[in-house]
């Protein structure tokens, strides 16, 4: 049953995201273009110029419309599919709430990573075409290949894949725990309130947010710089590297935890609090 | 055998506030029940709660001999009293939809029945009229051999001649081993399709029942006659 819900919510999903998707990386040209025309040294009437930098604007403001685009189309869809009269179909389908609750976290964090991949591109087409020339781009393939045989010759093959790994676990952790997070926010509202339940689901957010980010500033402003600062007294640089992989791995398994209380209560909410009116 | 079973069953909304309080109730298999009950009494809690979109504060619901949750939602076919589609969706898309998720779902006959009603399987079901929208959920929902078929107000808020298809519909593709229960305060339309009614009192309790047909000939009055005596204002 959670490959049919994934059918459902990949295509209620992607059914707009392209859209957004195809527009921007056709916008990115236009702002590659528009980059070459502000940078080259040839001479271009004023007239020129000013339409090439309003349009560089215009397509960076794109890319980030896009971002917001494609995170509006995951909690919109949740929202919808849930808590209005669709959760009516929704809950009476016979499929276990689970199943729900992971159709849509999975929906929604390939749509997240699909939304990372392309912004990403479309930025490294506008950078890459604009600035070919400055010494900072040009060539920078062959110097970022020089800085990993750098820190392999100087840390070994091993810190640097672990190092690496670790990174990609935590940046996908993250985007897991930004979608589980606003969900859990959604989830809570549509539980608690009986009327207005979108304007609760914001004021839910923006709640929870502004209490998590008082936290996290907390931990890694005082906290974690004293550990920081410490590690770098140490004298063996084999240390240094080896405590950073494990903190680097202890907040990992933080995510990891942040993760499962945040499905867990999610689910919870969804199975034993349902109030749909 | 029992195919709905409530034991000792409550919902409160509101702390110490009963909408059903203490209710005990068992429903016979292949019958056609009419929950009749003025509004606010609990009769769509009821349904909610047996459909699993609601919790009980305490007390059981058994469908089929089993707790609420997946398996009986395989067993149950609900129609609430709203329209529950994706709006961008076409008709067809929510037929498949349907076919994809109930192994009893019909869909040949689904769409036999659409085409008779004349309604385009293309078309959005945001360019439909509320009617027309009501008239696919119902077909949708009467397209499946289910156990146990929940309908809330089917005929509320629809014209006479909408009211009267939708009663045929419910009783031409009723499959007699079946229970189907229905909610209603518009006693005149529904009762001519009943077998059994419960009438349904505020906070959810039983205050007459039995066979339709019976109670009629013991009273000598219809059970709409019947309803506006018990529940006189």
């Amino acid at each position: 049953m959670l490959k049919k819900l994934l059918k459902y919510d990949f295509n209620a999903i992607f059914k707009y995201w392209w859209i957004g998707a195809l527009t921007t990386f056709f916008l990115s040209f236009v702002g590659a273009g528009c980059g070459s025309i502000l940078e080259t040294e040839k001479e271009f009437p004023i007239g020129v110029t000013m339409i090439a930098t309003i349009g560089m604007v215009l397509v960076v403001l794109s890319i980030f419309a896009f971002i917001i685009f494609a995170e509006l189309l995951i909690y919109i869809r949740f929202y919808k599919h849930l808590f209005t009269d669709e959760g009516y179909l929704t809950f009476t389908l016979p499929v276990k709430r689970y199943q729900v609750l992971s159709s849509k976290l999975i929906s929604g964090f390939i749509c997240g990573l699909s939304t990372i991949f392309v912004a990403v591109a479309e930025g490294a087409i506008i950078l890459l075409t604009t600035f070919r020339k400055d010494i900072f781009i040009e060539g920078w393939y062959d110097r970022l290949i020089n800085s990993i045989k750098e820190i392999i010759a100087e840390d070994g093959i091993l810190y640097l894949t672990t190092f690496f790994l670790e990174i990609i676990v935590f940046a996908l952790l993250v985007i897991t725990l930004g979608i589980l997070f606003t969900y859990l926010c959604i989830t809570f509202a549509g539980s608690i309130s009986k009327k207005s339940k979108l304007a609760s689901a914001i004021l839910v957010y923006y709640a929870a947010t502004s209490v998590s980010s008082v936290f996290v500033y907390l931990l890694f402003f005082f906290g974690m710089e004293s550990l920081f600062e410490w590690i770098f007294t140490l004298s063996n640089e084999n240390t240094q590297d080896a405590i950073l992989l494990v903190i680097l791995l202890l907040i990992i398994l933080f995510v990891a935890m942040l993760c499962t209380i945040a499905y867990t209560l999610n689910n919870w909410l969804i199975d034993r609090k349902l109030n749909l009116n | 055998m029992n195919i709905l079973e409530f034991k000792s069953l409550s919902k409160a909304y509101v702390k110490g506030i009963n909408v059903i309080s203490n209710l005990n109730l068992e429903i016979p298999q292949g019958r056609i029940i009419g929950l009749l009950g003025p509004n606010g009494c609990g009769k769509s809690t009821m349904i909610k709660m047996i459909a699993g979109l609601l919790q009980p504060t305490s007390g059981e619901i058994l469908v089929n001999g089993k707790a609420v949750g997946e398996e009986t939602c395989a067993d149950i076919s609900y129609l609430p009293e709203r329209t529950y589609f994706t709006a961008s969706m076409k008709v067809k898309d929510i037929v498949d939809y349907f076919a994809d998720f109930y192994k009893d779902f019909d869909k040949e006959r689904a769409l036999k029945l659409l085409k008779d009603l004349n309604v385009d399987i293309e078309a959005k079901l945001k360019k439909l009229s509320k009617g027309t929208k009501e008239k696919v959920q119902l077909v949708l929902v009467m397209s499946r051999q289910a156990k146990l078929y929940l309908l809330d107000e089917p005929i509320a808020g629809v014209d006479p001649a909408t009211r009267e298809y939708i009663l045929s519909t419910i009783v031409s593709n009723y499959n007699p081993e079946a229970t189907i229960i229905i909610t209603t305060h518009l006693i005149t339309d529904v009762e001519q399709v009943l077998d059994d009614f419960i009438f349904i009192s505020y906070g959810g309790q039983i205050v007459m029942s039995g066979n339709a047909e019976e109670t009629r000939n013991q009273t000598g009055k219809s059970l709409d006659e019947l309803f506006k005596e018990v529940f006189k204002c």
